[in-house]
């Protein structure tokens, strides 16, 4: 469960990372005038603590099998959408100019949550190349 | 046959040379009594019983409530549980790696990330078997301790 949280506090700041590259680049194409108020600043952190609910309810204690891995996650990534979904347009009425702007969101969420498992994984690339060397320092001490 | 005993220096490792024409029989004996020496196990293959030298084990799974002992290119049931080897194999190089896996780090090649903070560890006949992310940190704490860092 530790190792949860703590990768949960590890994806919450990567979200949030990537949530303000995507608004910048949704914003740069999509509506280069705009000027957005302080108010902006704090969608990113609301975008981060919506994105790891999914995962810290999902949390199975269980270990699974990697197809099982891979099914719970395209659910999360399901949930994280409709759940960003309502919390940006679930308040107001769809219209035809809002059409664009959900397609920029569900696919700034999709990028977003590929570039989580990326640079999680990444992350545990370097951790993995420490723990050969480790490895090979046991080994050579043991034998 | 001839027998040989040569000294070596205190910071060379100790090894046991055996100079023959063919592996044969004779051979296959004196390597599964040195062996021996350091400790076996009893596994069953089919009818028959095996003792298989700790040093040539690979991993233990357990399945279904069974025990499996893997060497490089075969496996054994074993009446013995998971939980018995971990406690019996502590001190000789052997941890858990998962609910249903205790591996030999001295049969470890490589560590590979897996998906959601699991580790893939790349054993030395070319098997892999699955750190979860549970134990992750005391596979760390385990071959990191042993080596003094």
């Amino acid at each position: 469960m530790r190792e949860h949280i703590k990768n949960n506090i590890m994806s919450f700041f990567i979200i949030v990372t990537l949530v303000n590259i995507a608004i910048f680049i949704c914003g740069i194409v999509m509506a280069p005038e705009e000027k957005l108020g302080y108010t902006a600043f704090i969608v990113p952190v609301i975008d981060g603590i919506l994105g790891v609910i999914p995962g810290l309810i999902m949390y199975s204690k269980r270990e699974l099998s990697v197809k099982q891995m891979i099914v719970r996650d395209i659910i999360q990534l399901i949930c994280i959408e409709l759940i960003i979904m309502v919390f940006s347009f679930g308040f107001t009425p769809i219209t035809s100019i809002s059409i664009p702007r959900i397609i920029a969101v569900i696919g700034s969420v999709a990028f977003v949550y590929v570039g989580v498992v990326v640079i999680m994984y990444l992350l545990d690339f370097r951790t993995a190349k420490k723990m050969t060397d480790e490895l090979k320092a046991f080994q050579n001490s043991n034998s | 046959m001839e027998l040989r005993i040569k000294k070596i220096d205190g910071d060379t490792r100790e090894y046991i040379e055996i100079g023959c024409h063919t592996e044969n029989s004779k051979v296959k004996e004196i390597v599964r009594f040195v062996k021996g020496l350091e400790g076996s196990v009893s596994g069953s293959k089919g009818e028959k019983i095996y003792e298989i030298p700790i040093v040539d084990i690979f991993y233990i799974e357990s399945v279904d409530n069974r025990t499996f002992i893997y060497s490089a290119k075969d496996s054994y049931e074993t009446g013995l549980k998971l939980y018995e080897f971990e406690d019996l194999l502590k001190d000789r190089g052997f941890i858990r790696i998962s609910k249903s896996v205790v591996v030999n780090v001295m049969k470890a090649d490589s560590i590979k990330p897996a998906f959601n903070g699991r580790f893939l560890c790349k054993l030395t006949n070319g098997e892999d078997v699955i750190i979860s992310r549970k134990y992750v940190s005391e596979f760390r704490e385990f071959i990191s301790r042993r080596t003094g860092s």
